[in-house]
């Protein structure tokens, strides 16, 4: 990951990002927020798990290399995401995020991104994943899930 | 009879003519004008006031948005900065996708600024205020309620876009 996004000097202040790729786009979600990862299983998916692709409007989803399961969650309610392996976790420099434009900024806070980095592998969106779930209706109570 | 003194008449008018030239001269030099980027979105000819327009991208990568409208298909960086890119054909609801790599206009309309995806730029000119007409009343579709008016270059026409009135209705989700 590019290295400029990262400031070790001051980590605690900076927004922590767990990035991964859904095709060509590069996601930084907010890793704050996300609860566990666990590989997935296909022989034993769990339930209501939506891959990332399907949860963020990107279409169909292209087949997982290293499918991972994020769960992140509000209250007693929880949402499963079935992500790309992350590649990193970086301390996004908020002198670098950049909030988005503003023809951009009401469509994309809809599906929970809500700045851009630009680097070197291009634009990574922020991503903030409880909004993405409550946006797109994917949360489901706990007993649901279990 | 003209005495050998007394002017030619034919010499009288050809001052005059020369006179009145050379007026109309000066009156082109200072007939205000306005500096317009002409452009071509699917074969024909359009035109944003130079006031309006920034700069002039080449083709880049677009790196798309999810939950966008198809008229703004993602976001581009410009020297570190990060910018929406609107494309022209979708918005004036043109057929057909975009020819070749196409040219991007970084121009802002009302408060917003923005990349706007065009085929190619074909001018910058400076043009008289007097060569710009209202809109034809026949314009019709979608491109209608976005053209200002009408620049008649001599060797054809370009429609106006108006650039704030695209901005402000790309912008509304």
């Amino acid at each position: 990951m590019a290295i400029e996004m990262v400031d070790s000097l001051n980590e605690g202040s900076y927004p922590r990002l767990l990035v991964f790729c859904a095709g060509s786009l590069l996601f930084g979600a907010d890793a704050d927020q996300i609860d566990s990862l666990d590989p997935f299983d296909p022989d034993d998916p769990p339930r209501h798990a939506v891959p990332f692709h399907q949860a963020i409007g990107l279409g169909c989803s292209p087949p997982f290399r290293f499918p991972e399961v994020c769960t992140i969650s509000r209250g007693k309610d929880v949402c499963r995401l079935i992500i790309e392996a992350p590649e990193d976790i970086i301390c996004a420099d908020t002198r670098l995020l950049q909030p988005l434009p503003p023809l951009v900024a009401p469509f994309a806070l809809r599906r929970g991104i809500w700045a851009a980095l630009p680097g070197k592998r291009g634009i990574l969106l922020a991503l903030d994943p409880r909004r993405l779930a409550t946006e797109r209706n994917l949360w489901h109570t706990q007993g649901d899930i279990a | 009879m003209e005495s050998e003194r007394e002017t030619p008449k034919s010499e009288r008018i050809l001052s005059e003519i020369r006179l009145f030239r050379e007026r109309e001269k000066v009156r082109d030099v200072d007939e205000p004008m306005e500096k317009m980027v002409i452009f071509r979105v699917a074969g024909e000819l359009y035109a944003f006031p130079g006031r309006n327009v920034m700069e002039i991208l080449p083709a880049m990568e677009i790196s798309p948005i999810p939950g966008t409208p198809p008229c703004i298909p993602g976001l581009i960086t410009v020297r570190g900065e990060i910018e929406s890119v609107l494309d022209l054909r979708s918005i004036l609801g043109l057929p057909g996708l975009s020819e070749g790599e196409g040219q991007i206009l970084l121009a802002r309309g009302g408060s917003i600024r923005s990349g706007v995806l065009i085929d190619s730029v074909e001018d910058v000119a400076d043009v008289p205020l007097s060569a710009i007409f209202p809109p034809p009343s026949t314009l019709g579709g979608g491109a209608g309620e976005f053209v200002a008016g009408r620049i008649d270059m001599g060797c054809g026409n370009v429609l106006l876009l108006d650039t704030d009135r695209i901005f402000v209705l790309a912008a509304a989700p």
